[in-house]
């Protein structure tokens, strides 16, 4: 298994909201290891390097992948769905954090096999929390097959 | 036509004596000179001379007509089943020639379309004395197609029954028929691609407006969170030393960032609410009523709330859609009323003529009635803000729910004496 692997791979298009989630994490996990990728495709090539993301073996398996939907190029439920269709990335835990609270992507999310789904609080201080709850819940309290 | 006249000359010299001695006479001839018994014999009736004559011209003219008509005519003899006469319409219509057709049955020349048909309408023909056909396709001696309507009935001539058949040609007036009967059918079909193409439309129209619902709901909130997360930052950095000024300013930006939020989500929600579609069921909007009020007091923190919700009659309705109707007005109720004490809240309902018609009545703040025509667009307030919180758009939510049931929505009010919103569902409320 590769050794880089850092705790949490945040999938995140917008800076503002991955800065906002570095400064609550630094709050409440500072010790967590956190990775970012841009958009889809930096995802996808951070994952699985040049192979094919539906069958090829992932050169890096973070703990916990926070994958944000609506974004340019490949999306978040793309992401998703090459994730868990893939036999070598199934098992990781993705976490949806995302804006929409739309119903539609609420169901496909969990038909995909999401393991959480969590809509980002417009208020920052909410913001804080979810992102706190989150780290604790994911990278203390559960556990996972992954190394 | 021949046959009866024809007849009625060959008795001529039998019946001569009969003129002499009187051409009529009463019945059995017992000189009973009952009129009412009288029957006129054809067979012993004797025509005076100039009878004859207006016989002859009858002959002729019912000879011009057998002989001009537009109309086939056929005589048959119901023993034999043969033709004993045609008219020459018939020739030209069936290209058999006049002898040919003589001695044929009407079968053989495609009048039925084979024996059995033929033995079947004599059947019918001979227990009825009439038969027709409304539409009989033929096909003359040449192969063409003909329809025709086919009257067949029987009738006694001289003690004889004959057959006569007429024959209408309809092949011009089906022509017409079938040209629009096409003519409607390819109307038909033009409709229909139109209602499809339109249905279409409609579809792309509601697909965009809700791509257009998916960008509010994910683009505009983002910024608004970057507004709110970067002031708190500040906030943060500033830990406790900003200025008074600078921290009302901060302070203003969230709240604002917050209220921006609300609208948003509003928004959409009001705008989810067309896209939606109704799952009616049968309601009783009292234990709506009762459980939203149950969600909302613990928010009315100690103030007195007397509630009184009244057994409603049953209705057809989206129950999770009739929730936030009550939901809303119940909200509204609280909210307005929230400075008296106690705050009277009532859930009604009345009949009026052949509709139901639900009440929510409080004692609260009311409205001023000149305004009343704002009061369900979405967006619009009659109170400031710092009076009552809000955004303006639950009430335009419980109009479009009421209307998209078939029902109406309308408010009284008088200021500082409380509010009524009054609503239906439509007729079909039970």
């Amino acid at each position: 298994m590769p050794n880089n692997a850092p705790d949490i791979l945040l999938v995140e298009d917008s800076e503002d909201d991955s800065a906002f989630f570095v400064i609550a994490l630094k709050v409440s996990a500072p010790l967590a290891q956190l990775r970012i990728a841009r958009d889809g495709v930096e995802a996808l090539s951070l994952i699985f390097g040049l192979g094919a993301p539906a069958t090829a073996k992932p050169s890096m398996v973070p703990k916990l992948i926070v994958l944000d939907l609506k974004m340019p190029k490949i999306s978040g439920l793309e992401v998703l769905r090459l994730l868990k269709t893939n036999v070598h990335t199934r098992a990781i835990p993705v976490v949806a954090l995302t804006s929409s609270q739309e119903k539609r992507d609420l169901v496909e999310c969990y038909q995909l096999g999401v393991n959480s789904y969590l809509v980002k609080p417009m208020n920052f201080d909410r913001y804080g929390e979810v992102v706190r709850n989150l780290s604790s819940y994911w990278l203390q309290f559960n556990q996972s097959p992954n190394p | 036509m021949r046959r009866v006249t024809r007849a009625l000359v060959n008795t001529l010299p039998a019946t001569r004596a009969a003129v002499v001695n009187g051409r009529v006479s009463p019945n059995g001839g017992d000189g009973s000179g009952d009129l009412r018994s009288l029957i006129i014999d054809h067979r012993t009736y004797a025509p005076r001379a100039g009878e004859i004559i207006n016989l002859r011209t009858s002959e002729i003219r019912y000879r011009r007509l057998f002989e001009a008509a537009r109309d086939g005519i056929l005589i048959v003899d119901p023993l034999t089943r043969k033709i004993t006469d045609a008219n020459p319409f018939m020739t030209e219509l069936l290209g058999y020639p006049h002898e040919e057709l003589l001695g044929k049955e009407l079968w053989e020349i495609g009048l039925l379309k084979d024996e059995a048909a033929n033995r079947a309408a004599f059947e019918e023909l001979e227990a009825r004395h009439y038969v027709r056909y409304e539409d009989l396709p033929l096909q003359s001696k040449t192969g063409q197609r003909r329809e025709v309507e086919f009257v067949s009935n029987v009738y006694e001539e001289d003690g004889q029954d004959v057959i006569q058949c007429n024959i209408r040609e309809i092949t011009e007036r089906k022509t017409i028929e079938t040209k629009f009967k096409r003519e409607i059918e390819k109307l038909n079909a033009e409709l229909e691609q139109r209602v499809v193409l339109r249905t279409a439309e409609l579809k792309a129209a509601n697909a965009e407006l809700e791509a257009f619902s998916y960008s509010i709901s994910h683009d505009l909130r983002a910024p608004l969170r970057a507004m709110d997360g970067f002031t708190k930052i500040l906030e943060t950095e500033f830990n406790g030393n900003a200025s008074e000024v600078a921290r009302h300013a901060m302070g203003r930006i969230r709240v604002n960032a917050a209220t921006m939020g609300q609208l948003i989500e509003g928004l959409l929600a009001f705008s989810g609410l067309g896209r939606r579609a109704l799952a009616k069921t049968t309601v009783a909007p009292a234990n709506l009523a009762r459980a939203v009020f149950e969600e909302l007091r613990p928010k009315s923190n100690g103030q007195q709330v007397e509630v009184d919700i009244a057994e409603l009659p049953a209705c057809e309705a989206d129950p999770t859609l009739l929730k936030q109707v009550f939901a809303n007005l119940l909200t509204n109720a609280l909210k307005y009323s929230r400075d008296r004490d106690p705050a009277v809240i009532k859930v009604g309902w009345r009949k009026d003529k052949d509709e139901t018609v639900y009440f929510v009545q409080d004692n609260g703040a009311g409205y001023e009635a000149k305004f009343a025509h704002k009061l369900f667009q979405v967006f619009q307030r009659l109170h400031r803000t710092d009076q009552f919180e809000g955004t303006g758009v639950g009430l335009a939510i419980v109009r479009r729910i009421v209307e998209r049931h078939g029902g109406r929505i309308w408010a009284e009010s008088q200021v500082d004496h409380g509010a009524t919103f009054f609503f239906t569902l439509g007729k079909h409320a039970k």
